[in-house]
């Protein structure tokens, strides 16, 4: 049976609420981990600073990382995970409110599992976030068992 | 009255003078015959004079026919005659040299008549040679044949008081006195054909002296070996050196020793070549000046037609040379100035329009909190408000919709021109087609007659071209709401004398009166309540097209239909394409 943490790297706190509220709405609150910027979600994987002791051989079964985040930005955490052998595999979903193709672009060319915009309307927004922890959680394999 | 031109008056005294010539010597010729007695001696002596004769007219006819002056160009050379006459070489005053003649050749039969008599038996006419002569010389062909006649008739004058007959006189002395006034002729003659001659050859000489001295510009020769034969009064100035300075010198003495290598090496070449060119010269002078010539330099040729040496003419124009340069520096100031602020201002929109989308972009964050928490509210605490409070929060819900409309109109406004143009050919009707199918698809209630000319296209970027389409099929199909035969029409226009693209509608049409607002994002010219919409859709087409270096315009009726068209350029060149991409990372 694997891991069934959501790691939530989000900077907004409003948006972290809607999103936790929507996680919420689909019974998937309880299992969700939050950082507030990439140097955090970084210690929080590798169990460094901060998160010294965590065992992280414990990965979450999805990390949503937004992208203009402080310290690090989310493209960068996303570089990180994917030099590390450790976190090489790691399903990582880029929630974001860009519309940039570049960003959109250069997120898969980092090895993004997903990209996947924040939609402005709420209902949208809960729909999104709770078909995404569905399927991340439940229907999808993860690379190790 | 028309003057005997110059050809026709020497035509006239050369067969005159002939007539007088032949005469006299058929007549001399044969009183010389006369002195032989034995036929033998008189026929020789006869076919010797004929040959005599013809051999000498015929040189005379020669040398005659060489001289005719041209028939045409007597005038030019009357009108030279009257510019110059004014610094012809003096001639002496007429009754001076007629005196002189009349006075020597006196002198002459004085002395003469005084001579021994030893001489008697010997007229010796030929010393009356010396007055005409230098009568003639003094004063020409007039001088000339008074002294001959004065000579002619003092010595018949003599003869007639000595003998009381001039009939009387000795055959051979009256030979003597015909070839006396024969001679005294041909000298005057000669004298005044050469006078005449030197005198022309005085008046080219004065004329090309004036022109030669008086331009501003350096007129020069140089010989073979680059040594100057002939520099006016402005290459002297020049060069900075008197002009007996420079002749028999060449550029080495003259210029500075680039400049003057420079000057032999052109020169050696147009002497090589033969051509005359003309060409600009960069000097600099031994007094260190810098000067520029427009130069015609060109080779000067002797009678075989070898170059012996090398003529050129100089027109300085350093300062014309300066203020073309200055003009030039201006404009090139000019130009990078234009650039310059062109960049700035580029840079200053661009950064403008930057902000603008990264704010566009991050009020998204907060609207969303708004109308999600809103929204909570709504779902979750429905219990605890009253109608008026649910109402309030319908109202922050449906301002926040709106609000996240405009932010996603704004968007797509700036992000439609973002990024490279690529220019391929687009099939506009088949984008007209897509969208017109894609609303009835959703909107399968109205009834629209649609007629899309086959085959339009266009070379510009498929994707932009898209939103263009789009928007332009949306507003025609909004806009023939509620119409019972609503129409529209894709077609193939002219907008500004190109060849464009047209899309007509028959529907609510506006007012051209504020046609100019349309452009504009967020301007509309309906209500809300009659056509919902933001006023964002031409707008962005508008932007698409000017980007692609085209135009568009809208034409319209009040209630009659509105009728948009455009055209791309369709070449390469696109006004207002970026330079390089931007690249925002919004979170």
């Amino acid at each position: 049976m694997g891991n069934k943490t959501i790691l939530l790297v989000e900077d907004n706190q409003q948006d972290e609420l809607l999103i936790l509220r929507a996680l919420k709405r689909s019974n998937l609150a309880n299992e969700i981990d939050v950082v507030r910027d990439g140097q955090q979600a970084l210690d929080y994987l590798f169990g460094e600073g901060e998160f010294t002791g965590r065992a992280s051989q414990e990965l979450p079964a999805v990390v949503l990382l937004d992208i203009g985040l402080p310290r690090l930005s989310g493209l960068e955490v996303l570089a990180r995970l994917r030099a590390n052998p450790h976190t090489r595999f790691l399903p990582i979903v880029i929630l974001t409110s860009s519309d940039e193709e570049r960003d959109r672009l250069k997120s898969y060319e980092s090895g993004a599992n997903s990209f996947v915009r924040k939609p402005l309307d709420f209902s949208e927004f809960v729909e999104t976030v709770a078909r995404l922890g569905v399927y991340w959680l439940a229907t999808n394999e993860p690379p190790q068992g | 009255m028309i003057k005997p031109s110059v050809r026709s008056r020497f035509i006239l005294y050369a067969t005159g003078s002939y007539v007088i010539l032949a005469l006299a010597w058929i007549f001399l010729s044969d009183q010389l015959l006369s002195l032989f007695a034995d036929i033998d001696s008189i026929v020789w002596l006869s076919t010797a004079k004929g040959v005599f004769f013809v051999i000498a007219t015929a040189t005379l006819f020669y040398l005659a026919m060489r001289i005719v002056p041209p028939a045409e160009g007597s005038g030019n050379q009357q009108l030279i005659e009257t510019l110059t006459a004014g610094s012809l070489p003096e001639r002496l005053p007429l009754w001076l040299t007629y005196s002189f003649a009349v006075v020597v050749t006196l002198a002459m039969l004085l002395l003469h008549k005084n001579l021994p008599i030893a001489y008697a038996d010997r007229p010796l006419l030929i010393l009356f040679m010396l007055p005409v002569i230098l009568s003639a010389l003094l004063g020409g062909l007039g001088p000339g044949l008074v002294s001959t006649l004065v000579a002619a008739l003092g010595v018949a004058f003599m003869a007639v008081s000595q003998t009381g007959n001039f009939s009387a006189v000795a055959s051979h002395d009256l030979l003597q006195w015909g070839f006396l006034i024969v001679n005294g002729i041909a000298v005057s003659l000669l004298s005044e054909v050469s006078r005449r001659s030197i005198a022309k050859i005085e008046i080219n000489r004065r004329l090309l002296d004036t022109v030669i001295s008086g331009t501003p510009d350096a007129v020069f020769v140089k010989d073979a070996q680059g040594r100057y034969l002939l520099a006016n009064a402005a290459a002297a100035g020049f060069i900075g050196k008197s002009q007996d300075e420079i002749i028999g010198k060449d550029d080495r003495a003259l210029f500075p020793e680039k400049s003057a290598r420079e000057l032999m090496a052109l020169d050696s070449a147009i002497m090589a070549t033969g051509r005359t060119q003309t060409h600009e010269e960069q000097l600099k002078t031994l007094d260190g000046k810098d000067l520029v010539f427009l130069v015609t330099k060109g080779p000067v040729f002797d009678t075989a037609g070898q170059a012996v040496g090398l003529f050129g003419i100089s027109r300085e124009i350093s300062d014309r040379k300066r203020a073309e340069d200055e003009i030039r520096q201006l404009n090139a100031d000019l130009e990078r100035r234009v650039a310059e602020r062109t960049a700035e201002l580029r840079a200053a929109n661009l950064e403008l329009e930057d902000i603008a989308y990264a704010l566009a972009h991050n009020l998204r964050a907060p609207l969303r909190a708004i109308s999600g928490f809103a929204q909570l509210l709504d779902e979750e605490h429905a219990s605890k408000f009253d109608t008026q409070a649910e109402n309030h929060l319908d109202q922050i819900v449906l301002a926040s919709s709106n609000m996240g409309t405009l932010i996603d109109g704004i968007l797509a406004l700036l992000r439609c021109t973002r990024g490279e143009l690529h220019r391929e050919k687009v099939d506009i009707s088949m984008l007209a087609k897509q969208r017109l199918d894609e609303l009835t698809r959703r909107e399968p209630d109205r009834s629209v007659i649609r007629q899309v000319e086959p085959d339009l296209t266009i070379s510009g970027d498929a994707a932009m071209l898209g939103v263009v389409m789009t928007h332009l099929v949306d507003n025609a199909w909004k806009f023939t709401r509620g119409k019972p035969d609503a129409t529209i029409r894709v077609t193939a226009g002219v907008i500004d004398g190109q060849p464009g693209i047209c899309v007509a509608d028959n529907g609510a049409g506006f007012d051209m009166a504020h046609a100019e607002r349309l452009y504009q994002p967020f301007q509309r010219l309906h209500r809300q309540d009659e056509f919902p919409g933001i006023g964002i859709g031409l707008a962005t087409a508008r932007r698409i097209i000017l980007r692609h270096g085209g135009e568009l315009r809208a034409s319209a009726v009040p209630g009659e239909g509105a009728t948009i068209c455009f055209y791309l350029p369709q070449t390469q060149a696109s006004i207002g394409e970026r330079n390089g991409q931007q690249n925002h990372s919004v979170g």
